[in-house]
């Protein structure tokens, strides 16, 4: 699991271009939206394609995307259930 | 002095490695480009803004600017209400565009979409702020001073504007780069505006 977040760390900035960013600069239950990474529902959009394009995921249901994408750790949670 | 006699109350310089703040070398790094700098500017301003680290290359440029003009000024809320922000550049979004022009192929990345207007830095320094004032872009092919203090001074002459954010950010690349940014108001300094003072500061 801890292998999947770090890796997640780096697809996300590399997805988002968070060019100054390193994985070891936040931790993996830092909330992404909002007060946390200040990521918005443009970026939603990027984490929405990485999670198909790299994990074959597709997240069909809106209402769980704020739930998927709260955290690095929600995040690979929805990844190992899927 | 008359009603339209306008000052630069404050100016910071972006170029080779440093930043100057008032003509006083403020920071500067030994690494060669933008990239070290801004992050090295990042950390030495204590900005604690999480949205910078989304910013293209251009958009820090402005914020990070935007930081050591307004560090210990304290605008009201009215101030930031009749604040203007007024840039131009020469290369627009080239490097962004080259960026997301690169990734077409694949899925074109909505992230870096957003960054392919050059007017976006005004957004950004403005939702940063809270400036709620008049604002314009202009691409020009080289610095215009005349440009700037033409705008300025109309922006001054025909609205409310009490305060003007303006200058030239320009970015081609990681060591193609270069910005220069003004505070403009009518409250007397020691320069006033105007296209000879103008290019003084920025040559």
């Amino acid at each position: 699991m801890d292998e999947l977040k770090n890796k997640l760390k780096a697809q996300i900035i590399e997805q988002l271009n968070l060019e100054d960013l390193s994985p070891e600069d936040f931790e993996s239950e830092t909330p992404l939206f909002g007060e946390g990474l200040g990521l918005d529902s443009i970026d939603a959009l990027e984490l929405i394609v990485l999670l198909e394009r790299e994990y074959n995921i597709k997240l069909n249901d809106p209402n769980k995307g704020k739930e998927v994408l709260y955290s690095v750790d929600s995040m690979a949670k929805f990844i190992l259930e899927n | 002095m008359d009603s339209t006699t306008l000052y630069i109350n404050q100016t910071v310089k972006l170029k080779d490695n440093q930043f100057i703040l008032n003509n006083k070398e403020t920071l500067s790094t030994k690494e060669d480009g933008f990239s070290p700098l801004g992050k090295a500017a990042y950390k030495h301003l204590k900005s604690l803004y999480p949205k910078y680290y989304k910013m293209d290359p251009l958009c820090k440029m402005a914020f990070l600017c935007s930081e050591f003009i307004l560090s210990g000024t304290e605008l009201s809320d009215e101030q930031k209400e009749k604040t203007a922000l007024i840039f131009a550049n020469s290369s627009s979004t080239f490097a962004t565009d080259k960026k997301f022009h690169a990734g077409i192929g694949e899925i074109p990345s909505p992230a870096l979409f957003v960054y392919t207007l050059p007017n976006i830095l005004i957004g950004e320094v403005s939702i940063r702020n809270g400036l709620k004032g008049e604002n314009a872009f202009f691409i020009e092919p080289k610095f215009n001073a005349l440009l700037l203090v033409e705008q300025i001074s109309t922006i001054f002459d025909t609205t409310d504007t009490e305060l003007c954010l303006a200058g030239w950010l320009d970015y081609y690349d990681n060591t193609n780069y270069e910005g220069l940014m003004i505070l403009v108001s009518r409250k007397p300094d020691n320069r006033i505006l105007n296209s000879e003072q103008l290019n003084n500061i920025y040559n």
